[in-house]
Order: C-alpha cells, then sequence, then structure tokens
C-alpha cells in the first residue's frame, strides 16, 4: 500500500519538472550538395585501395599492404560500367604451382550478372589470364557483377580453407 | 608497491567504515556474534552508500572526504562501544566440519583475492560501472550523464566502490564487491547453524562461493554478488524478525538497499511487506521497515526525477516520455536482455549451469540438480526459502544472463543442501564436487571456450610485480584505445562510438551511441549518409484547398505493426511559393516531440523519428503563431515510409482542428548528394569532434576510404578501432582543394 503511494505520488512529482511543450524552429542547415566519393570504375587492380568496395564475396581477408587476394571457389566483384559497347573482360590470375599444379587441368568459368560469358581449360599453373570478349546484352550500366568459378580448388592440409586462385586484377576494357 | 597500499587502504577504509556504520546500527540487536560481523558489514553498506550519494549532491567526492568519513564512522563505533561483538553464540561447528569448510574455500579464497587485486578488466565494470564512478569522482559530484542510461539505473553499489576508489582506484573497488562475496557464504554457513542444520550451511555457502560466475562476477567492480548478499541478510533478518519485531526497520533498510543496488531486486521490497504481513499477523512492522526502505529507495528515483523526467529511467517510458530514453529502445533492449540470443528456452539450463556461451558465465553443473531442492518443501524452512526464492528468481525472465541468477542462487543452494539431510556429509560432499568441478583447471574441459569465467592465478599482476599496463593491455581490448584517447583528444572535446570501451581508464568524453536517444540520433544521421533506406527519397504531397488557418497538422492514418513512422523535413507551401520558416512557429508531434525539430532543420541528415511505431492519429504539427495560407504540405521520408495514408488538419478560429480534404502526391525523388559531409558537420554542430569506430560498426571500411570526403582525419589506430576527427570546415575545405 505504502509503495503504491510512493509510487503515485513520485508519478506526480515527474509531471512537476516540466520538459518543453512545443519547440522553435531550429538552426536552418545548409542544403548545399558535398562531394561524393568517385564512383567505382571498370576495372580493378588489387593493390587499389580502394579494393573492398569493388568486392562482393569470396575473398580471403589480406595482410596490410598485400596486393594480391587469395581468391575460394566463387569469387565475385562488383564494377561499374558507363559504356556498354565494344568491351571485354580481362582477370589476371595465378594458380600456384606447389598447391595447384597437381590439380591442372582446372577449367574457370565466367558469370556476368549471373549469366555465363565464357569457359577455359587451363592446362598448366602459373600466371595466366581470362581474356572474352562482353556481348553488350550481358551488361547494364551501372554494377556489374562478375563471379568467377574454378572447377577444382585446392585444400589446404592445415585448416580445410579451399584456396581457388590468386587475382592480382580484373576488369572491363575497349576491346583491341 | 604503492599501487598495492594503496589498493588495500582503500579497499579497507571503505570496509572499516561500512562495519563500523553497521557495528552502531545494529547495537542491541538480537544477532550472534556470528551474524553480527557480516551483517554489520552489509547495513553499514546501505548507509554508507547513502552518505555518498549525498556528498556527492554537495560536491564533497574527494579522497580527503572518504579518508575522514571512514576516520568518523570507525571513531564514533569506537567510542561508542559499537565495536565490540555480541555474547550470543551460535552451535558450534565440529572440527571435521570446520575442516572440509576452510580447506574446500581455501583454494578459492586466494583464487578471488588475487583476481580482486588484479588491475579491474572485466567488460562492464571497467566500462560503465567504474567508468561512471571515474566520472563522478573526476567532477567531485554526482551529476547527469543524460548521454549513458546506466546512469540512470540506481547505484547504490557504485556509490560503495566511490569511497573505495578515492583511495584504491579500479582494484579497491572490486575488492569492495568481493568483501560482499566473502559475506554472503558467511551468512549461509551462519544461518545453517542457527537454523540446526549445518551441514546445509556449509553445502550451501560452497555451492556459492566456489560457482564460476559468482567467482568472476564477485571479484570484478559489478553488483550482482552484493545483490545476492543484501537479499540473504534480508532473509536472515526477516527470520530474526519473528522473534524480535523491533528489527522491521532493518529489514526496510535492507529491501530498501537492495533496490539502490539493482532494479531487479525490487520484488525484495514486496517480499519484506508480505513476510511482516504473514509472519507477524500485524500491520505495525510495516511502517518502520517502509520507512528504512523509502531512505534508500527515494533518492535514486527523486535523482531521476530531476535529471531523466522519469523516476525509473530508464525504463517505464511509455509511462514518463522523455527526451533520453526512447520507448522503441527500450523495448528492442528488454528484448534484448530477455533472449540473448538463446536459440532456444530449452538450452537455458545446460547454457546457465556448463556452456556459458550465450548467457556469459556458468553456474556450474552441480546446479543442473537444482530440482533436487523441491525435497526442501518437507521442512517448513525449506517452504520459506524456496518462496524466498520464487520472489527472487520472479525478476530472471525480465534478464537471462547467468549472473542475473546470483541474486537467487543462495536461497535454491540452502534449499539443495537442505534436501539431502542423509548421510550427513551429503550436502558437503555434493559442493566437494562442485568445488573440484569449479577449478580453473577443470572448468575448460566442459565450458565454451568464451565462457565468462576466472582462468588463472594472476599474484604477480594483483602485486603489481608485472605492471597494471601490460596486464590490461592483454585482457582488455579496448584499453589501447582509451589511453590513446586519453592522450590524443584535447579536455573538452567529445567523441562518438558505437561500442563500449574502457571508459574508466580514460578521462576523455566518450558516448556510446546506443546508450541515449541523443546517441541514437547522432548514430542515425551517421547511418543516413550511408544507408539509402534512411535517406529522403520520398516526397509525399498532402494537398489541400487553400485554407487560412494558425496552426496545422498532418497526421497519420493508418496503423501498421513494424518500424517508425519518420519525416526528414516538412514544408509547407502556398501555391509555387513555401511558406518560410518563422521564428514565430511552435512546432508539436504527440510521438517523440523531443525529436521534432529534426524535421525542420533544413538537413537531409536529421529525422524526426516517432517513439514507438506507427499509429493511427499521430501527427506533427506547426502553430505558426499567426493566420497563413496554405494549400500544400510536403512531408521528405525516406522510402520505407507510409505514402498513402495521411491527411491535414487545420486549427480554425475557435481553437477546433478540422480536418480538410486531402490529396496524396507521392513523389520519387533522387538520392541526395553529399550525405556523408553533411552527417559530418551535423555531428559537429552536436558538439562532436571524434568518431571511434571498430571494424565490427557499419561504415567502417566507407569511412576510411573516402575520409576526405567525409571531412575526416584518421588520429589514431589501436587493434583496429580507428578514432577520427572530424574536420571543421574551414579545413575541410583547404584539404578538398589539396
Amino acid at each position: 500500500m505504502n509503495l503504491r503511494a510512493a509510487a503515485m505520488i513520485l508519478a506526480g512529482l515527474s509531471s512537476c519538472t516540466p520538459l518543453p511543450e512545443s519547440y522553435p524552429v531550429p538552426v536552418q542547415r545548409g542544403m548545399e550538395n558535398g562531394p561524393e566519393p568517385e564512383p567505382l570504375r571498370a576495372s580493378i587492380s588489387f593493390d587499389d585501395p580502394r579494393l573492398k568496395d569493388y568486392l562482393i564475396g569470396g575473398f580471403l581477408e589480406a595482410g596490410p599492404g598485400q596486393t594480391w587476394r587469395w581468391a575460394g571457389e566463387k569469387p565475385e566483384v562488383r564494377l561499374r560500367l558507363e559504356a556498354l559497347a565494344g568491351l571485354r573482360l580481362r582477370a589476371r590470375f595465378t594458380f600456384p604451382h606447389e598447391s595447384h599444379g597437381p590439380l591442372m587441368p582446372i577449367t574457370v568459368r565466367v558469370f556476368v550478372n549471373e549469366k555465363l560469358l565464357g569457359a577455359q581449360i587451363y592446362r598448366k599453373p602459373g600466371e595466366l589470364e581470362f581474356v572474352k570478349d562482353a556481348a553488350e546484352e550481358l551488361l547494364v550500366a551501372g554494377e556489374n557483377r562478375v563471379r568467377l568459378e574454378a572447377d577444382r580448388v585446392y585444400v589446404a592440409k592445415a585448416d580445410g580453407v579451399r584456396l581457388g586462385m590468386i587475382l592480382t586484377e580484373i576488369g572491363f576494357q575497349a576491346r583491341r | 608497491m604503492g599501487a598495492v597500499f594503496y589498493i588495500l587502504l582503500g579497499w579497507l577504509l571503505a570496509v572499516g567504515a561500512c562495519y563500523s556504520f553497521g557495528a552502531i546500527l545494529l547495537r542491541g540487536t538480537p544477532f550472534s556474534r556470528e551474524e553480527t560481523i557480516p551483517l554489520r558489514f552489509v547495513c553499514g553498506a546501505a548507509v554508507y552508500s547513502l552518505l555518498t550519494f549525498f556528498l556527492g549532491l554537495c560536491h564533497l567526492y574527494f579522497r580527503a572526504t572518504f579518508v575522514v568519513l571512514a576516520a568518523i564512522a570507525i571513531g564514533a563505533a569506537w567510542r561508542m562501544g559499537a565495536l565490540k561483538l555480541p555474547g550470543g553464540r551460535l552451535p558450534a561447528l565440529t572440527c571435521w566440519q570446520w575442516r572440509c569448510a576452510l580447506l574446500i574455500s581455501g583454494p578459492f579464497v586466494l583464487l578471488y583475492l588475487s583476481n580482486a587485486m588484479a588491475p579491474e578488466a572485466s567488460p562492464d565494470g571497467s566500462a560503465y560501472h567504474l567508468g561512471l564512478v571515474a566520472r563522478y569522482f573526476r567532477g567531485h559530484a554526482l551529476y547527469p550523464v543524460n548521454f549513458n542510461m546506466y546512469a540512470a539505473l540506481s547505484q547504490g553499489m557504485e556509490m560503495l566502490f566511490l569511497g573505495a576508489y578515492a583511495a584504491g582506484r579500479h582494484s579497491a573497488a572490486a575488492l569492495m564487491h568481493f568483501t560482499f562475496l566473502l559475506a554472503l557464504p558467511w551468512l549461509l554457513l551462519s544461518y545453517g547453524r542457527r537454523i540446526g542444520m549445518p551441514n546445509a550451511g556449509i553445502g550451501s555457502a560452497l555451492l556459492v562461493f566456489a560457482s564460476p560466475v559468482v567467482g568472476i562476477d564477485g571479484i570484478s567492480a559489478y553488483n550482482d554478488v552484493a545483490a545476492a548478499c543484501v537479499l540473504f541478510s534480508l532473509y536472515v533478518v526477516l527470520r530474526s524478525m519473528e522473534d524480535h519485531p523491533e528489527l522491521a526497520w532493518v529489514a526496510g533498510l535492507l529491501a530498501g538497499f537492495g533496490f539502490a543496488i539493482k532494479y531487479t531486486l525490487f520484488p525484495a521490497s514486496l517480499l519484506t511487506g508480505v513476510w511482516i504481513v504473514w509472519r507477524l499477523r500485524s500491520w505495525k512492522p510495516l511502517l518502520p521497515a517502509a520507512a528504512a526502505a523509502l531512505v534508500s529507495v527515494v533518492p535514486w528515483l527523486a535523482k531521476n526525477i530531476v535529471w531523466w523526467h522519469n523516476p525509473f529511467a530508464p525504463f517505464f517510458n511509455a509511462w514518463f516520455p522523455n527526451p533520453n530514453v526512447q520507448q522503441w529502445f527500450e523495448l528492442v533492449y528488454k528484448k534484448q536482455m530477455a533472449s540473448y540470443g538463446l536459440p532456444s528456452y530449452w538450452l537455458l539450463p545446460i547454457e546457465a549451469t556448463v556452456r556459458g556461451t550465450f548467457l556469459n558465465g556458468l553456474l556450474g553443473p552441480v546446479f543442473l540438480l537444482a530440482p533436487i531442492a523441491l525435497l526442501a518443501l518437507r521442512y517448513p524452512e525449506g517452504r520459506r526459502v524456496l518462496l524466498t526464492a520464487a520472489f527472487v528468481f520472479s525478476a530472471y525472465p525480465s534478464n537471462i544472463g547467468t549472473r542475473f541468477l546470483i541474486p537467487g542462487l543462495p536461497f535454491l543452494a540452502f534449499a539443495m543442501a537442505m534436501a539431502l539431510p542423509r548421510p550427513a556429509w551429503l550436502p558437503i560432499a555434493l559442493a566437494a564436487g562442485h568445488a573440484l568441478l569449479s577449478l580453473p583447471a577443470v572448468i575448460p574441459s566442459y565450458c565454451h571456450p568464451q565462457a565468462w569465467r576466472l582462468n588463472k592465478w594472476p599474484w604477480r599482476q594483483a602485486l603489481r610485480i608485472i605492471p597494471e599496463e601490460d596486464f590490461l593491455r592483454s585482457r582488455l581490448d579496448s584499453y589501447p584505445m582509451a589511453r590513446t584517447m586519453e592522450e590524443l583528444v584535447p579536455k573538452g572535446r567529445r567523441v562518438l562510438g558505437f561500442n563500449q570501451v574502457a571508459e574508466s581508464y580514460t578521462n576523455t568524453e566518450y558516448l556510446v551511441s546506443f546508450q541515449s536517444a541523443p546517441g541514437g540520433q547522432m548514430r542515425e544521421i551517421f547511418l543516413s549518409a550511408l544507408i539509402k533506406e534512411r535517406q529522403p527519397t520520398y516526397r509525399v504531397r498532402l494537398r489541400v484547398l487553400p485554407t487560412k488557418s494558425t496552426a496545422v497538422r498532418a497526421v497519420l492514418n493508418r496503423t501498421e505493426t513494424g518500424g517508425l513512422w519518420s519525416i526528414t523535413e516538412l514544408r509547407i507551401r502556398n501555391g509555387e511559393s513555401e511558406i518560410q520558416r518563422s521564428p514565430h512557429w511552435r512546432l508539436r508531434a504527440n510521438s517523440n516531440p523531443f525529436m521534432v525539430q529534426d524535421a525542420f532543420d533544413n538537413s537531409q541528415v536529421t529525422r524526426w523519428i516517432t517513439e514507438f511505431g506507427r499509429t493511427a492519429g499521430m501527427y506533427v504539427e506547426i502553430d505558426f503563431g499567426r493566420e497563413e495560407t496554405f494549400d500544400v504540405v510536403d512531408l521528405l521520408q525516406p522510402n520505407d515510409q507510409p505514402w498513402d495514408t495521411y491527411h491535414v488538419e487545420a486549427r480554425d478560429a475557435s481553437g477546433t482542428w478540422r480536418k480538410l480534404a486531402t490529396k496524396i502526391e507521392p513523389e520519387e525523388l533522387t538520392s541526395p548528394l553529399g550525405m556523408r559531409r553533411a552527417a559530418a558537420e551535423e555531428l559537429l554542430r552536436r558538439d562532436i569532434q571524434y568518431i571511434l569506430i571498430g571494424p565490427s560498426d557499419f561504415g567502417y571500411d566507407d569511412i576510411h576510404m573516402n575520409a576526405k570526403v567525409w571531412g575526416v582525419e584518421e588520429v589514431a589506430e589501436r587493434g583496429g578501432l580507428r578514432l577520427l576527427r572530424l574536420l571543421p570546415r574551414d579545413e575541410f575545405e583547404r584539404v578538398l582543394k589539396q
């Protein structure tokens, strides 16, 4: 009974410390447009400081200053296109001898916006390239998603991590 | 060793003061010698805590104050002869019983003492329990800290920490809690002796004392073990009161102190009232009990009324709307505390006793046998103990963390030990098994590796042979950044962060975004720069016939579950031109009026957001202060807001609100540009000069990659946490041109 009374008194008291009933118009902020980050580009080198903005998934973490990335089975990146005509996709990657040598041949398939752009079989490890013309109908103005898929991956014995390839560059460029 | 001296000095002065106040208070009470010692400490702590509260209001938080206070208390008790122990003794324990109790508890006393004396590295202790204590001590006063909702909780324990902290800093405060950890099993043991069940007393004392979560909590600057100790003291007093009704005020004092330590101990006050009426068959003793309880309770409620506009802050915000904590936050917070991400409540017993993953800590596997406590129902004492446990555990569903079981644990343990009366050694054997399973070397064999527990005997750190700095850097991830802020952030500058850091180790003004409504607003501003769904990409035009009125309202028509109603900008038009906002205008909203200005500040990164949900009848109002003619109300909103269900109301000359026929014209807008810098400028305007952001926080990569666009400069990076300085406008423009 006493507690109830105390609660009621306190509730009443709380209304004795009034908050404003209404508020004035505040100071008006300027609405001028500030700067925007530079938009993503059509290709990305893996030593670019903005690399993280391009990666969608399927990559292992990199150490500071690392200019390449280990990719898993299905690495995916986003690339921004303004014009769509006359482009080709070029990816530069490595299958290391020690890890991927025994796995060769490896087939790499490349998808652009979930549609197959092409596939290529690589019979020897080392520094490699995938180059293929990109049909205009596969592309969209703005963000395009590019995914690489290797049919065989190296499984690290120590921790079971699945390693697809080492990527160093990927992007659209004008056909030569 | 100088640090160790001050730690021990701070601790012993505070404990000495508490004990002395208790000795004065309990003069002439009928407790036995054994029970008197812990009861004096606990009751005296209630007085000491209250005095510290008032010392804070008088701006008297200085080291000398607490030394003088302790000297007065000890001197007065000595002069009054109150320190003399009473002659009444409890039935003696046998040599065998003493040996068991000491042999089993001994290693844990040493484990706990070494950890309590080691530098304070608990997450909440180093962040807000002692963070607030350090803040008050720095300011030499108890003052409102409205950007930290934990400052609104009752802080009876923090007041005790303050006394110890004044001389011995963090470890002295932790030792204060450790004292309750020692007093609690002592009380259980004594009570067992008093009721003729010494083995139940020993068994329950050891069950509680050796419990892993009790251990780590009790050596940290937390309050759960103190809460348990106060509650069991209350129980001891309530039982004594059956023969000595004059003890009602002591019961009231402890019930009130329970509330002052932890809101969730409110049921203890109810229990006291029920007990008095039930056992004494009289309403009379209620008066002294209630009066004594209110002495401890009222200061905290009054403080909240004045500083937080809500006596029960940070809860009950629906009853007491205020600008400091929002209702939706309270609901989300309560929901989180009631689930802890536990996949199923069926996992609760195993999580709370064995695994300790989700609920942060474990009681020990022996508590899986807790249902045997029901066997104690066959004894009258067992029924009383279990009834009390039920009262105490009634608050548990509101926060299911393992440590929130601690206040009820002594009662449960006592009932478990009572349930096993034959053979006589069985409760002690059970406790011995429990103690064995609770040794730091054994726990990892069954608990989750991340479970909150003690795993070392850090004597070298306790004695400061290994420097405090080294220990803290290895134990507290945020400690290096806390120290860096101390070095690099100038005095008077404020840092906004999205997670707790070891605030007690820095003097920097650090605001955690989720700890207050203004903090939450600033997080919204930050996120609005990055998340399209928070940006004003929709304009809902509410068109009415040209109307002359002194006030207008935009009213929501439909109630929807999920989501909050928000308006980035509200504009009034007459024909082609906007009616310019005027100093004569007064703005109101019937939900979250404290933020209504955010819809009228010409900023795209601030929004008025309702207190809770979207409900038909919610409105935003402009009182023009004179007659205006208008025909359009424009609502600039994010695209997740309703676009088809509004109407406009205007106030006529008689003061009556009239609903106007409203035509709704929604229009999609392009995303505004320059939001990053706009957000940075708005934060600067709100007196934030630095941002602390970690890898798990949204926007971590963006603000790093686009530092120039945001107008921020990275000042430091420690353990992944980045400290960024927001550049003032002129500096930003200069950097942009480079």
